[in-house]
């Protein structure tokens, strides 16, 4: 699936602070199967842009093209189905709920989906193998490292399948070699076919992109 | 729905502290107002139906309490007490050709020298009056005991045709009773809430009632017993006399004394119940406001609840959103996590009552269908509210504003 966004702007509104300008006119495109990195400092909309792309955020104006669908005038339904179906999104942090079990964790999204549970169990197995965390099923989300943290993070967002990977600071908490292995387990799923994009400070993570792109005052610089 | 369940039961509080204290809070305040609710009802249904009875010709007699205070002090002086019970003998002539379509009175008994009960005693024309003909015609083939109707406790326990033994009145009158029918539980026709002779009568008579104190001195009385005898008294004020006339009796042909002239006053009865309703519902409002104060007080907690169901598990809802979670599940799924609890409240107090109910705890007509639908639709309606305002948010945000914790 291919992403376009143009003339994307954001803009936050507050009554006791000016409103920030997060994103002014943005136009960018991510081809189907390709692996991009969004680089760019602290403010200037790297997370903003992902949160729209996610469809969990919409724009103050511009469109978000998937596959040629507009997903910022979509209805709440149609664009819960969208992130639930066709986005996987790791998450800043990683979000995993604490007090459940890595299997419940990694399972969620199918409670949102009209799926049958009946192979939860195996879809859970599967999604846990590709992250290198076989048998961690039981293990309760609290008991895990950093880095295992991440991994089922990326095993909740793939266990629908989709076909677009967005990862915001996949490796930000994670050490060197820790952040390279997420790393290559992202590759790999773009391998696979799936567009994926990852907003990143670290240049390293970057290099590990085909494309890369930067981002100053809610802009890709050229 | 199974997928529902499972979300609805992860916002819940880890050991379930919150939720407990809430379940333990309807619990209570539906128990609270069921029985406040009922008394209010059962009472009012009472005075519609003793209302009932009556047409616009009919009134009460109220004698002055120059009787009362005779009756009280025995000490008074012989002549005055001479004069009063002439007067009230004139009275009784006066007004004894209504007083003679219908009379009932009741009094205290012992059944079987054990259960204490409430004794009720009908003429023939009253209890046809309130409808008993039924029990009227099983009744009056019974010879060599008072045929008697019995509700509550004691109609589990004897059977139609079983004879038991009864002491009867202040003087313990030996009465040998046959059973010869039930009453429904809430019948309440036979209550009146004016006031009372002495000694230990209370309602409205005929004048051998009132002359003799014996409460099987009526011919053809049927009797009732009740073995719940608080659900009935109420403090003995004053003598009385309740007059069934025709209504061509109005006031002002001379049937009836209207001023104190004849020693007494007479009431019209409709407008007396009118006030008595009146009177009633006044009297009631501390019980009634008791029970508004705890339906708020349940209307907020449970709508503070929504909130800390809402607030506390705001990332988590965060989360579920990105993760594909609709609006509408959102709110299904808050509304399922409250509607298990007070589901699971309204089951605790359902099994509660029926407990309370069959160990004689409480009478079971103060949980009729109506009274339970009241106490739920207040819960039912403070949850509506709750989850009103919780759409409302819901309606408002989008998927990262749970996540950025706004």
């Amino acid at each position: 699936m291919s992403i376009e966004v143009a003339n994307l702007f954001k803009t936050y509104e507050s009554k006791k602070r000016p409103p920030v300008h997060a994103l002014n006119g943005l136009d960018i495109r991510f081809p189907k199967g390709s692996m991009s990195a969004i680089m760019g400092p602290s403010g200037c909309g790297k997370s903003t842009l992902l949160n729209i792309l996610a469809g969990i955020d919409l724009p103050t104006s511009g469109s978000v093209r998937v596959d040629g669908q507009d997903i910022a005038q979509c209805p709440d339904g149609v664009r819960s189905r969208f992130r639930n179906q066709k986005i996987g999104y790791v998450l800043q942090g990683f979000e995993l709920i604490e007090s459940m079990s890595v299997r419940e964790n990694v399972a969620l999204p199918l409670l949102f989906s009209t799926q049958s549970l009946r192979n939860k169990k195996q879809r859970v197995a599967r999604c846990l193998g590709k992250v290198g965390l076989q048998g961690y099923e039981e293990r309760p989300a609290a008991h895990l490292s950093g880095g295992q943290k991440q991994r089922v993070a990326i095993a909740r967002a793939l266990i629908m399948e989709p076909s677009i990977l967005l990862a915001d600071e996949p490796t930000g908490s994670l050490d060197s070699r820790t952040a390279l292995e997420i790393m290559e387990v992202l590759s790999e799923l773009n391998r696979e076919g799936r567009t994926v994009v990852v907003v990143t400070h670290n240049p390293e993570v970057a290099k590990l992109c085909a494309a890369r792109y930067k981002m100053l005052d809610g802009k890709i610089q050229v | 729905m199974r997928k529902k369940l499972q979300l609805a039961f992860s916002l819940y509080s880890p050991y379930m502290g919150w939720e407990i204290i809430l379940v333990i809070q309807i619990v209570v305040f539906l128990g609270f107002s069921t029985l406040m609710i009922s008394n209010f009802v059962r009472q009012n249904d009472n005075f519609r139906a003793f209302q009932s009875l009556f047409s616009a010709g009919d009134y009460y007699f109220q004698p002055y309490d120059r009787f009362v205070e005779m009756m009280e002090n025995p000490e008074v002086d012989g002549e005055i007490k001479a004069g009063l019970i002439k007067q009230r003998d004139e009275l009784l002539e006066q007004i004894a050709p209504g007083a003679e379509r219908g009379a009932v009175f009741n009094t205290h008994c012992e059944v079987n020298g054990q259960e204490y009960a409430e004794f009720y005693g009908y003429n023939e024309v009253l209890a046809q009056r309130i409808g008993l003909d039924v029990y009227w015609e099983e009744a009056a083939g019974e010879a060599g005991a008072v045929p008697v109707l019995v509700r509550g406790r004691l109609a589990r326990q004897y059977q139609t045709g079983d004879h038991f033994d009864m002491e009867v009145g202040d003087e313990w009158l030996p009465v040998r009773a046959v059973v010869a029918g039930y009453l429904e539980d809430g019948f309440g026709l036979i209550k009146s809430p004016y006031g009372a002779t002495r000694p230990g009568i209370d309602g409205f008579f005929g004048e051998t009632a009132i002359l003799t104190s014996d409460p099987l001195a009526r011919r053809n009385a049927v009797v009732a017993v009740y073995d719940h005898p608080e659900e009935w008294m109420e403090s003995l004020i004053n003598p009385a006399v309740f007059i069934f006339s025709d209504n061509e009796a109005a006031p002002g042909n001379g049937a009836i004394p209207q001023d104190g002239s004849a020693g007494g006053l007479a009431f019209n009865m409709i407008e007396l119940t009118n006030n008595a309703i009146l009177y009633h519902a006044l009297q009631n409002r501390t019980e009634l406001s008791g029970t508004i104060a705890a339906g708020l007080f349940t209307g907020v907690s449970l709508f503070g609840y929504v909130f800390l169901l809402f607030i506390r598990n705001q990332r988590q809802l965060g989360v579920y959103t990105v993760l594909g979670m609709s609006r509408r599940t959102m709110m299904a799924v808050i509304l399922l996590a409250l509607g298990l609890l007070a589901a699971a409240a309204v089951l605790i107090y359902g099994v509660g009552s029926a407990l309370c109910i069959r160990l004689d705890f409480f009478p079971s007509e103060d949980f009729q269908l109506r009274v339970i639908g009241y106490s739920i639709l207040l819960v039912a309606l403070s949850l509506a509210v709750g989850m009103g305002v919780c759409c409302g948010l819901i309606a408002r945000r989008q998927p990262v504003d749970y996540l950025r914790g706004d």
